[in-house]
């Protein structure tokens, strides 16, 4: 289990260099700081001086080597708009984005997995159709006019909830709510389908012939067993929302990383930019260890295959 | 062990859950408790007033921040020298009448381009330090980057290309030189907050040091910036205890903070959404001339068919301004003849707009050898929106010339236009000017070998100009300004548009008017009981 840990960060080490050397260039190709902090009538000299201050004008490999040194003892750079180091304002706002992102698969899971089972077993009759039929108009209900229509029900009409910021756990709800409906839709099909895949199995069979209430039966031989695809899509999922979710953190004023993201795209703010692209990474990459790990333990089969291969 | 794994995992997971959602909403151990701001169904606390706007601040340090939402909240932590007086129409807006006194109690030009001021006396700054003429000269000298560890660029990113220094006279006077007469010099200096010398510089972006009403509470960044009224304000204790200054990036969602009751006063609203606003109970608009203007810029130096005066002047026949402002921006913007609004310094009423007459449009086109029109590209950074780039080109495309619209964000627009200073032709751009004058504005725009957006090239121009920056008696520099607006009108220097109009949503419980230079100052604000 050792090598096997040791072998999935290696790669993970390989993952994070490449990502860096690929975010690093773009990230110079689409303009300079300067472009954006000055006022457009500002002098040449003036720009020339500003991307100096930067260390813009030395040659990339330069510029890159400069931030690798310095990334390796925790230095991601100053922000060029915020003036405060970049590391510093994503760690401020990564635990807004987690939360959210935890708030939001921990409702998608509530609700999508009894609902995908409860159609698996109903499987062709009307709570299965009505089922369907939810989670077809929640795929197509567009995240933005979800989350406008709930700040006016609930926020402007009904005035029940907070409309924006993250001020306790009343402000969670909206945007967790907006949040899990793609999820939440994408766990409830994946139940279905594995669920009525493995209903058929022996095992499921002998149990009901045991005389074991179907509860048991459903809990203990079924969803057990119909478990690892869902865990591999909550794995993806979480690590999606974790990189931010942009769109609702704009319609909320959510203080998390995709909108100091978005921000820093625009004002060119390199080292942020640079930054939120690693750590976010970083998350993604321990949600994968996780879920690999998690599988382990779900399926031993699973767990000899993996360490074999180490 | 193995049939409770499922059991496990799932209740592990709800259990994980509920506990992250305890601890999010646990405040850290150490972090200042955040003020009562209003959550859930109820309006803002007694005595706080709570201000949207699309952005959070991008740091506490004036010299280094000056987008509209930073120069909001930081005006409230620092004060200038003075302020210039609300909305009132004035023929020379930077004049020494135009402006109240804050940290000098008056000022007078000792030299032509010397300014003489002298300061308020036993004003302190938050640290205790007290104000003087050397916290003055302190200022001025960051901008010229004579303090260790200031940044380079600090005077142009806050307009002062032309200041000379600073010199103390005595502890309460102290002059201010420019490189040569500079009339706008006052007008400057009004926008322009001073930080304290008793600290260090690097220390301001996090941590605010000023003389202003209020103090800062809490920046919990991109939620909310608390402010905290100073009881021995030296102008008076602010008439609302506390102001929070809250991001809402999205303007639908401003809109059902007020809507709501969560904020007392939203920006940027647009046309379409005021009748909902006006509408509701608890909420009104409220609408001021800004100093916003439309720009639509014509490369006349790199492309040949735009250097000929026939096809300017074509362009601006063929084009109906006064539909787009009505049908595209709702009816809040101004027409204007050149660039210069009505209640700008030295605005020439007798310069008219060119009428909208698509047929003289053409035989302009027929007379310049382009009877069956021409092809041009428009760039059209996105962040000033497309829908007025695409009326332009419908109109356009009447009268035969065909437009090809190039959308990109800004600071691609930027790049393009620097970088060589190379334009597709054309393009639309909005530019604000907070001085309330036209000359640095007509600098950008019109004067040859500009690096801004100025693809012209005329040395009368230029030299009208030169003239109009460095004349300080009002009179005269009026009527240059005058030639200046004429000479643009009959060259048709640019498709002239608009002067924009900006819409506020404003609480019914807040007693607030809006000033043209978009400055949000609560201290002249108050809440009905």
């Amino acid at each position: 289990m050792r090598r096997y840990l040791v072998r999935r960060l290696l790669h993970a080490l390989v993952v994070l260099f490449l990502l860096s050397i690929i975010v690093f260039v773009i990230a110079r190709l689409s303009g300079s700081p300067a472009d954006v902090m000055l006022p457009i009538d500002a002098k040449p000299a003036e720009r020339a001086a500003v991307t100096h201050r930067f260390g813009l004008d030395r040659p990339w490999p330069i510029q890159y080597w400069k931030f690798v040194r310095h990334a390796v003892h925790g230095d991601f750079g100053t922000s060029t708009r915020f003036q405060a180091p970049a590391l510093r304002l994503v760690i401020d706002r990564a635990p807004a984005s987690i939360e959210l992102a935890l708030a939001a698969v921990f409702l998608a899971l509530l609700i999508g997995i009894p609902l995908g089972v409860v159609a698996a077993l109903k499987r062709g009759t009307a709570v299965d159709h009505a089922a369907t039929a939810v989670t077809a108009v929640a795929q197509a209900t567009p995240t933005f006019w979800l989350g406008i229509v709930l700040i006016l029900w609930f926020g402007v009409s009904l005035h029940v909830l907070p409309l924006s910021g993250k001020n306790g756990i009343s402000s969670f709800i909206l945007p967790a709510v907006t949040l899990c409906v793609v999820p939440l839709v994408g766990i409830a099909r994946l139940t279905r389908s594995s669920v009525i895949s493995v209903l058929p199995q022996d095992y499921v069979r002998a149990a009901r012939a045991k005389g074991l209430h179907e509860r048991s039966v459903v809990w203990r031989y079924v969803l057990r067993n119909a478990l690892l695809p869902i865990v591999t899509i909550t794995g993806i999922t979480l690590g999606q929302l974790l990189s931010g979710a942009v769109i609702v953190e704009q319609i909320f004023a959510w203080p998390g990383i995709g909108r100091l993201a978005i921000d820093a795209i625009q004002a060119r703010d390199y080292p942020v930019v640079q930054t939120v692209t690693i750590v976010s990474a970083s998350l993604f990459i321990v949600i994968n260890i996780v879920v690999d790990l998690v599988y382990m333990r779900l399926d031993p089969r699973i767990r000899q295959r993996m360490l074999a291969r180490t | 062990m193995h049939r409770l794994d499922s059991q496990w995992f799932f209740w592990a997971a709800v259990a994980s859950g509920l506990s992250l959602l305890v601890i999010s909403a646990t405040p850290a151990a150490g972090a200042p408790a955040a003020p009562a701001t209003p959550s859930v169904a109820a309006a803002p606390p007694a005595g706080t007033a709570v201000v949207a706007q699309p952005s959070d601040a991008t740091g506490m340090d004036p010299a280094l921040s000056r987008d509209v939402p930073t120069r909001n909240i930081l005006r409230h932590l620092y004060d200038p020298l003075f302020q210039r007086l609300g909305s009132r129409q004035v023929k020379d807006a930077n004049g020494p009448d135009n402006f109240k006194p804050v940290l000098a109690l008056r000022w007078k030009r000792v030299k032509p381009a010397t300014w003489r001021f002298w300061l308020r006396p036993n004003v302190k700054f938050s640290d205790g330090g007290l104000f003087t003429a050397d916290s003055v000269v302190y200022n001025m000298d960051r901008l010229l980057g004579k303090v260790a560890g200031t940044p380079a660029g600090l005077a142009t990113l806050n307009s002062f290309s032309t200041l000379a220094g600073a010199k103390k006279i005595s502890r309460y006077v102290v002059d201010i030189s420019t490189t040569a007469p500079d009339p706008l010099i006052l007008g400057r200096l009004a926008n322009f907050p001073l930080v304290s010398d008793h600290v260090e510089a690097s220390t301001l972006a996090s941590s605010p040091d000023g003389t202003g009403p209020y103090r800062l509470q809490t920046w919990d960044r991109n939620n909310q910036v608390v402010l905290q009224a100073k009881p021995a304000y030296f102008l008076g204790k602010p008439k609302i205890s506390t102001v929070v200054f809250r991001p809402i990036p999205d303007a639908g969602a401003r809109n059902a903070a007020l809507l709501a009751g969560d904020a007392d006063l939203v920006t940027n609203v647009a046309p379409d959404s005021v009748p909902q606003l006006k509408s509701s109970k608890n909420a009104t608009v409220k609408v001021v001339n800004s100093t916003r203007e439309g720009v639509f810029c014509l490369d006349a130096i790199n492309n040949p068919v735009l250097g000929k005066v026939q096809v300017r002047q074509a362009i601006n026949y063929a084009v109906d301004v006064n539909t787009i402002i009505k049908q595209v921006l709702g009816g809040y913007a101004v027409r204007t003849a050149t660039l210069v609004p009505s209640f700008f310094t030295g605005y020439d009423a007798a310069v008219k707009p060119y009428p909208y007459n698509p047929t003289r449009a053409k035989q302009l086109l027929a007379q310049a050898g382009y009877a069956n029109g021409f092809t041009m590209r428009m760039m059209a950074p996105t962040n000033f929106g497309l829908d007025v780039p695409q009326a332009i080109a419908g109109y356009l495309g009447a009268v035969g010339i065909k437009v090809n619209i190039e959308p990109m964000d800004f600071p691609s627009f930027v790049r393009a236009t620097q970088n060589g200073h190379k334009l597709d032709d054309s393009c639309y751009a909005s530019l604000t000017n907070p001085l309330f004058d036209p000359g640095p504005e007509l600098d950008t725009l019109v004067r040859s070998g500009s690096t801004a957006l100025s693809w012209y090239a005329n040395a009368t121009m230029d030299s009208l100009l030169t003239a109009a920056n460095r004349t300080v008696v009002s009179k005269v520099r009026n009527k240059i300004l005058a030639r200046i607006q004429n000479l643009m009108h009959d060259e048709a220097t640019h498709l002239f548009l608009y002067n924009l109009k900006n819409i506020y949503g404003v609480s019914k419980r807040l007693n607030w008017n809006p000033r043209r230079d978009e400055l949000i100052y609560m201290y002249d604000a108050s809440l009905k009981k």
